[in-house]
């Protein structure tokens, strides 16, 4: 939380920064496609690997369109990894795979030169599968994991443009969602081991501080 | 720019057409399995002792079954007994350490540390009377056999009736089933009963020290001679040797013990009492105590010198309430007592083959 706060300030400086010098103004299209791009997630390890984290600060690319103060967007995001390690000398393998959607509505408050400030809602959409696999001469354990998240979105904008078509954002949010986790486990040898374990929905409230800055780019 | 929206969009396309399930790995073939066991089974039955041949009795009314035994040999080198197949009863009780670990505390199927010192597990026939594990809970050596594969730290099996189903989908075990009950079917009552049978035949007795008894060409070194003297002494009010040399102290009354370990013992045992181990093949069977605090024999023999603490529950061996008292053993006849410690191990059963692991 410390990390993101100071990356959140060092940022905020380095715009305040920018600004001081006085450049064109390029106007406002009243009509208008975009793409936004992570930048790469910051330097923030924590949030990077925390998956309950993944989507929220890590959308990949929102294409967004906009028509006179309103922006729609799709936010999209992707993450594989593979990790093994060994227990006892016998190999584990953890494959997971998450995938977010999330459909975005803002509203531009301030348009003041280089500086844009939106508001948003969003719909929330995550799935995270992990497969977990045991190998052992003579079966190989399965478990899997399944979580889908449904939820919505309050969230602001500030954008800082750097040229006529390119843009910095950063991006605060609140979200309300939905889980529920679905195990599965697979025991060969043992099949009325066998399970499929549906969790109960919990739900959770998070606000993030920007730990992630995006690119803009527009038409 | 349209260019690079329109790379954007099919970057975004490409990554949902990309995110499908992962797919479930294949099976091991089971048939490819192969043990190493002799063509006839082991012979598990017969003890000899310096009284001569006689039968290892399983149960008062039974000896011990070869073919049952054989069973029992591979369910206890089978890492299937635990939940995810990675440790088998011999992970923490290995045939090298005299059947005991090597280590203060064993690893369990997920890699926890157990919460007490493996104990060895020779002439458990001997020392059914005081049960088993540190705190004795178990006395039925068919009951001891589950305990750890059902503990949720050493193989994690929890409900013990999935256990005969998996042992019962292994095709290594449907012919020896067959062979000795007459049909396949895996029970939980006959898996007891193989580990049970197999675990009663694993019996040391031919260490340097039996053989002295038994045979009047094998003699004691003087040092030894001394050692044992040291022993009656100091030793044999709790490690008694009994009628079968066991070294271990069960013979009526006391076969627990409080040796003033700590002031207050973190762990309870039996209502502040430990059992009393066998010392057969103590020498292998290091870290000593239930908490495998002692990696030496030395720094046991120091704790019964200098370090025995006072202690609720202290035996009375060592002062009980007005304790604690410490041994007086000199340097030298410390010397005397590991040269005699030493005689007690048997190198035959930590490398005896119908012992040792089929797989």
């Amino acid at each position: 939380m410390k990390a993101n706060l100071l990356l959140f300030m060092a940022f905020l400086l380095s715009l305040n920064r920018i600004s001081g010098h006085h450049g064109p103004d390029w106007g406002y299209k009243k009509r208008g496609l975009h793409l936004m791009i992570s930048a790469g997630p910051a330097i923030l390890h924590t949030v990077r690997h925390n998956p309950a984290n993944f989507f929220y600060s890590r959308i990949l690319v929102e294409p967004q369109f906009n028509f006179e103060r309103y922006t729609f967007g799709l936010g999209l995001a992707k993450r594989r990894s593979h990790t093994a390690f060994t227990v006892n000398n016998q190999p584990y393998k953890d494959k997971s795979r998450q995938f977010s959607l999330m459909p975005t509505c803002s509203y531009l408050l301030v348009n003041s030169g280089r500086w844009q400030v939106y508001t948003g809602l969003g719909l929330v959409y995550n799935y995270a599968d992990t497969l977990r696999t045991i190998s052992s001469d003579i079966e190989v354990i399965t478990k899997r994991s399944k979580i889908v998240e449904t939820g919505c979105s309050v969230f602001g904008r500030i954008h800082y443009r750097i040229s006529k078509r390119i843009s910095l954002a950063l991006e605060l949010p609140l979200y309300l969602t939905r889980a529920r986790t679905v195990v599965e486990e697979n025991y060969p040898l043992t099949p009325s081991m066998s399970s499929e374990k549906k969790g109960r929905y919990t739900y959770q409230t998070m606000f993030f501080i920007p730990s992630n800055i995006f690119l803009r780019l527009s038409i | 720019m349209k260019q690079v929206l329109a790379s954007g969009t099919l970057f975004m396309l490409s990554v949902l057409l990309s995110f499908n399930c992962t797919k479930l790995p294949d099976q091991p073939d089971l048939n490819a399995i192969k043990l190493n066991l002799p063509l006839e089974p082991f012979e598990y039955n017969i003890l000899r002792t310096s009284a001569g041949n006689k039968y290892l009795r399983y149960e008062d009314s039974s000896i011990i079954d070869n073919n049952k035994a054989t069973i029992g040999r591979i369910l206890f080198y089978d890492k299937a007994l635990s939940i995810n197949n990675s440790i088998s009863c011999s992970s923490c009780h290995s045939q090298e350490n005299a059947f005991a670990d090597a280590v203060p505390f064993s690893k369990g199927f997920e890699g926890v540390s157990t919460l007490r010192n493996s104990m060895h597990i020779t002439n458990l026939f001997d020392s059914r009377k005081a049960g088993y594990f540190w705190d004795g809970r178990e006395s039925r050596i068919e009951e001891m056999v589950f305990a750890p594969i059902a503990n949720h730290i050493e193989m994690g099996f929890g409900q013990i009736e999935f256990i005969p189903e998996k042992i019962g989908n292994l095709p290594y075990y449907r012919s020896l089933f067959m062979t000795c009950y007459g049909d396949a079917q895996v029970t939980e009552k006959r898996m007891r009963e193989c580990l049970g049978q197999f675990l009663y035949s694993i019996v040391s007795e031919n260490s340097k020290f039996d053989k002295s008894l038994q045979n009047p060409l094998v003699k004691l070194s003087e040092e030894e001679r001394w050692g044992l003297s040291v022993f009656e002494r100091n030793c044999m009010s709790c490690h008694a040797i009994t009628d079968d040399n066991e070294f271990s102290l069960w013979r009526d009354t006391i076969t627990y013990a409080n040796i003033g370990l700590d002031v207050n013992d973190a762990d309870k045992g039996r209502n502040g009492l430990y059992k009393i181990p066998s010392l057969r093949n103590v020498s292998k069977t290091a870290p000593y105590m239930h908490d495998g605090r002692f990696k030496t024999l030395p720094e046991v023999l120091n704790h019964y010198r200098s370090g025995i603490k006072a202690n609720p529950n202290l035996s009375e061996h060592f002062g009980g309430k007005q304790g604690p008292w410490q041994l007086y053993m000199s340097d030298h006849e410390v010397d005397f007592l590991l040269a005699f410690l030493k005689t007690l191990d048997d190198d035959e059963v930590t490398k005896d083959p119908k012992f040792s692991s089929p797989f």
